[in-house]
């Protein structure tokens, strides 16, 4: 059984700046988690609405990560083929995933806090906050984990080795960043809107 | 070249398992996640770490999935994995990247309660906490990956669709739980 020293040495050299990279990047959406505390004093349902947010965004765009790497691997995505139906595919199932999973996150969270007597928000406020954020930050998750794939690819660098953990850098950072404007947003809107 | 991706397979594959996930991570994500909450409020410096640690295990285990899936489909690897001396070559490079991350961030988390916060927390007991429930978590998720690959190649199913969710749902409970735990043992003894 041969260890290939190549494979190790490349993988050490193309991961551990970005592992690095996201150490520093987490302990900063950590800070910035913080100031959602304000708003989990006027609604505290979000709390059961923002990590399931986070995760279910993560899981979708690392499965698309890992697609992508798989297809440009294969030559069926490629920088130089642009985009074609198979990136389009991929593209739209990640965005759509997004708000189906967005819209019953919502849903869940409103039972699950009318349950347990967390008030403060109505159903529509629920689903609207998730299916903003899901959309932002679906928009931002895509277009990052696409350009970092094909272009990782086109430099050179082995895709699989990149494009994951930079999305793991940057992804949490704008979730948390986009639900901080939608709440703020819904809040002031709910004042003059019935929400 | 015939295309190989449909947005209804993508979907039917994912969207169940998203789904039962979101489920598992609204009640016991929440439980565990309120308990480590009131946990922690005895070692406020070690909340700023907690996303990180978690996240990083998830990358690692991430990278190694990414490249094993992508492997099996190029046919570099066969369905059992073979030649095992490629399966550990990547095993040794994400494990080695895995211990330099957390080396790090227990080196990030001292610094920043030492010059920050002026707490004075060990550095051996931090690295200790940190790089033992990182690589268990770590070398956890990545067999985990292995098998549910497994699984679902056998499937026919494309394991790109899988591996994600599973292992960072595991990973998540198992690191946080390990994590508390040996908080529990190492500072409050």
């Amino acid at each position: 059984m041969g260890v290939d020293y190549s494979i190790i040495k490349k993988i050490y050299r193309e991961v551990t700046p970005f592992v690095i990279l996201t150490a520093l990047a987490e302990i900063g959406a950590g800070a910035l988690l913080t100031g959602l505390t304000d708003f989990y004093a006027i609604l505290p349902g979000l709390i059961l609405l923002l990590p399931g947010l986070m995760e279910a965004r993560g899981n979708i765009s690392a499965s698309l990560g890992q697609r992508l790497g798989s297809a440009i691997h294969l030559g069926v995505i490629d920088w130089k083929l642009g985009f074609n139906d198979d990136l389009k595919e991929n593209v739209k199932s990640s965005l759509f995933l997004g708000f189906v999973v967005a819209f019953v996150l919502a849903c869940l969270a409103f039972f699950v806090s009318s349950l347990i007597g967390l008030s403060g928000l109505s159903l529509l406020g629920f689903i609207l906050i998730a299916l903003l954020t899901a959309f932002l930050s679906g928009i931002t998750q895509i277009a990052i984990t696409v350009l970092v794939a094909l272009y990782s690819a086109h430099k050179g660098l082995d895709p699989d080795n990149i494009t994951i953990p930079v999305l793991a850098t940057l992804g949490d950072v704008f979730t948390v960043l986009y639900l901080l404007i939608v709440v703020r947003t819904i809040v002031w809107a709910s004042t003059f809107l019935p929400i | 070249m015939a295309q190989m991706y449909k947005m209804s397979r993508i979907v039917r594959e994912s969207l169940p398992i998203l789904l039962s996930i979101l489920g598992f991570s609204l009640f016991t994500g929440h439980n565990l996640e309120t308990a480590f909450g009131i946990f922690v409020t005895q070692f406020p410096f070690l909340i700023i770490m907690v996303p990180a640690f978690i996240n990083m295990a998830g990358g690692f285990a991430s990278v190694f999935a990414a490249r094993i899936t992508s492997r099996l489909l190029l046919g570099e690897l066969d369905r059992k994995y073979r030649p095992y001396g490629i399966l550990f070559s990547d095993l040794i490079g994400l494990a080695l990247v895995a211990l330099t991350g957390f080396m790090v961030l227990s080196l990030i988390t001292f610094g920043i309660n030492v010059f920050f916060f002026g707490i004075e927390v060990s550095l051996f007991a931090l690295f200790v906490i940190i790089l033992v429930s990182g690589i268990f978590t770590t070398i956890l998720m990545c067999g985990t990956g292995l098998f549910v690959a497994y699984v679902v190649v056998r499937k026919k199913l494309d394991p790109d669709n899988f591996t994600p969710p599973i292992i960072t749902t595991l990973g998540d409970a198992v690191g946080t739980l390990l994590l508390v735990f040996l908080i529990r043992m190492i500072l409050l003894a």
